[in-house]
């Protein structure tokens, strides 16, 4: 809607429609009978004077015959009687005025020659059907020629002037009624009206109620009355189905929600129920493998002293052995704190060359191992970081050891550098190599729970596919991220960025 | 020559000659007055017998006096009058769809079947005479002075040069006549 219009009530609308339909109807059919009426009184006029005429020539006519100008001249004067004659004049079939009255002597009347030779020139017998042609309405006056004649001879012509006051009183006092009429009706169409409209109004604005209390209060139990039997009544009708309807589906729909929501805290319950158990039974595992290892060292102590080489090198592979499982436990352990949402971090400041030279010792040996060349770069502007060193160092060794994993024969390269981004510093730790690379299709699942590229992968290469996803999340609980572009067959480039100052915040999920 | 010859009679005859054309001058202004007053006696008694025509239009006679609708009225003239035929041309004239018949009657005679009876200015000698003999519903009109006074209906008479007449109500009744009223106020006198 591109103008907002204001709102008018439907009551007031019926009321303005009612009236001015009223108002319309009355002013046509008032003017309608007001110019009729003044037709009509016109003709009466002509009628009234038409028949004053017939009645002074009948009385002159004695008069004019005996050439008596004086009795005839008395016989007009009785015209005073009548306010509305101006002037009457006789004139004899000779063309001279036989006898004259006038109302007021100011003006002399002249009578109109043409219009008496008219007349006079008129067959005498159609005196009667000529009635009209001599009756003339002109500027305030209406003219009455009428010929004086006796046995269908004229002997001369009557001239009665009359005033068109009483039609022009008339014309005033009808405007006046015609206000008033039209005003009365105005006023009563506007009761009557004011009444009426509650016939079509009333059910509107009850559906117009009930319709704003059911969407302010929500109350769909509400229902409306059909109170007649019309479109109203249809749409009245067509509301309680409608809102039936809606009930009926938020009822479904609560229903559904409430299944919904049951079934989550079902699978919320199992799910840390598993987690739980989870970490639990890696504590429990860790509890006598530490044992094996911790014995399988000081077997291969004894052995060694005993200077038996060969044994050694067995108890060794236990020893192994034994480290690795243990390192998947505690990667499973880890799994299930970040799951059940246990996991602490332990901020403090460290010196991050420090850090990544551990690193480097640590994982060293397993680049080494597969004929991979290892080349570290760490900006020299790098010093302390706010952090979580452990898990800052496991992330680190994580991805490191990946890039060993999975690179025979190539180079490794470790870049750290610092950018400053929203007046935040960050560190990137970039892990580059030229290993076996990964494929497209595979970069996004590549940080999901359980999953490695491929399942060859956890086939040639072992592991548990929990190390990325557990890295990530522990990057993300500091405000950090772990992003990676690769190509299979080309390498692969992981990066970690971590702020300065970590923001431990969106771990409580 | 010829001019010597009517200059020699014009000469000779001169007296005589003057004499005759003033007679004759003199013969021709009498003459001509004559027929002037005879002129204004002849419209003067138009006049009246238009008067006369128009007392009959207000004159109301009994049915029983006609045989139909469109018989006709009678209109006697008794006496000389100085124009002949004044009151001829009533002849074509109708009242009422009524023809008019105008006759000359004597006045020994009776006047029988006469509507109107005119009573001449010549017959002034014998108006009671006339009027005596006339009997039923006549109409009698008379330019007789003092006609309405020996018992006549209307008298006409002239007075400042202008035609007009008196009605004796009177006699009308005795006549069985009826008067309009529309005459009767345009009379100068009206008897009762």
């Amino acid at each position: 809607m591109p103008v907002k219009k204001k709102f008018v009530s439907i009551r007031t609308k019926l009321v303005y429609v009612i009236t001015l339909a009223t108002a319309s109807l009355l002013t046509v059919a008032l003017l309608g009978v007001l110019s009729y009426d003044i037709v009509t009184f016109r003709k009466y006029l002509v009628d009234k004077t038409y028949t004053l005429a017939e009645v002074v020539i009948d009385n002159c006519t004695a008069a004019l015959l005996f050439g008596d100008q004086q009795a005839a001249s008395d016989t007009l004067s009785a015209l005073q009687a009548d306010p509305n004659i101006k002037s009457a004049i006789i004139v004899t079939k000779d063309n001279q005025v036989f006898a004259k009255y006038q109302k007021s002597k100011e003006i002399a009347a002249e009578p109109n020659w043409q219009k008496i030779q008219k007349v006079l020139q008129a067959p005498a017998d159609q005196e009667k059907n000529t009635s009209h042609i001599l009756a003339e309405f002109q500027e305030g006056f209406l003219d009455v020629y009428l010929p004086i004649t006796i046995e269908q001879e004229h002997f001369g012509v009557l001239v009665l002037q009359s005033e068109l006051q009483e039609i022009e009183n008339r014309i005033t006092r009808n405007i006046t009624i015609f206000f008033v009429v039209i005003g009365l009706a105005f006023i009563v169409s506007l009761f009557v009206s004011a009444r009426l409209q509650r016939v079509f109004a009333n059910p509107i604005l009850q559906l117009s109620s009930t319709m704003r209390r059911v969407s302010e209060e929500g109350n769909f139990d509400l229902r409306m009355n059909k109170q007649t039997n019309d479109e109203i009544g249809e749409l009245i009708d067509g509301f309680n189905v409608m809102i039936s309807q809606i009930q009926e589906r938020d009822q479904k729909l609560e229903q559904l929600v409430n299944d919904l929501r049951n079934a989550k805290a079902v699978a919320e319950s199992a799910n840390k129920a598993k987690s739980l158990f989870l970490a639990n039974m890696s504590h429990e595992l860790r509890t006598p493998l530490n044992a094996i290892i911790g014995f399988c060292e000081i077997v291969i102590e004894d052995l060694e002293d005993a200077g038996q080489a060969q044994s050694v090198s067995d108890i060794a592979k236990v020893l192994t052995a034994g480290k690795h499982l243990l390192s998947l436990i505690n990667e499973v352990l880890d799994f299930s704190k970040i799951e059940a949402g246990k996991l602490t971090l332990h901020i403090e400041d460290f010196d991050v060359k420090t850090l990544i030279e551990e690193v480097v010792n640590t994982v060293e040996p397993l680049i080494v191992k597969n004929d991979n060349q290892f080349v570290v770069n760490i900006d020299k502007d790098i010093d302390v970081m706010h952090a979580d060193a452990i898990r800052v160092k496991q992330c680190l060794f994580n991805l490191l050891s990946n890039a060993a994993k999975f690179t025979k024969a190539g180079s490794i390269y470790l870049t750290a550098t610092y950018q400053l981004e929203d007046n935040k510093v960050y560190i990137y730790f970039e892990v580059k190599d030229t290993g076996v690379g990964i494929a497209s299709k595979n970069l996004q699942k590549l940080f999901n729970s359980f999953t490695q590229a491929d399942e060859k992968v956890s086939h040639n290469y072992g592991g548990t596919g929990l190390g990325l996803a557990i890295s990530k999340r522990i990057c993300n609980s500091m405000g950090g991220d772990i992003t990676v572009t690769s190509e299979l067959g080309q390498g692969s480039i992981f990066t970690m960025v971590l702020p300065e100052i970590a923001q431990t915040s969106s771990m409580e999920k | 020559m010829s001019r010597n010859t009517l200059m020699a009679i014009v000469s000779r005859c001169r007296f005589g000659y003057r004499l005759a054309i003033s007679f004759l001058l003199l013969a021709f202004i009498f003459i001509s007055f004559q027929q002037g007053s005879a002129a204004e006696s002849a419209n003067e008694y138009i006049l009246k017998s238009t008067f006369l025509y128009n007392f009959s239009r207000y004159t109301e006679w009994p049915l029983s006096e006609f045989e139909n609708p469109d018989s006709p009225l009678h209109i006697c003239i008794v006496g000389e009058y100085p124009v002949k035929n004044s009151f001829k041309h009533l002849q074509n004239k109708k009242i009422n769809n009524r023809p008019l018949l105008v006759s000359q009657r004597e006045i020994d005679k009776n006047f029988l079947g006469c509507h109107v009876v005119f009573v001449s200015l010549s017959e002034k000698f014998k108006v009671e005479k006339i009027l005596s003999q006339i009997t039923g519903y006549v109409l009698t009109v008379s330019d007789i002075s003092s006609f309405v006074s020996y018992g006549g209906v209307i008298g006409l008479q002239t007075i400042r040069n202008k035609m007009r007449f008196s009605v004796n109500l009177k006699s009308a009744k005795q006549h069985g006549l009826k008067i309009s009223a529309r005459l009767l106020r345009l009379a100068i006198s009206v008897e009762e």
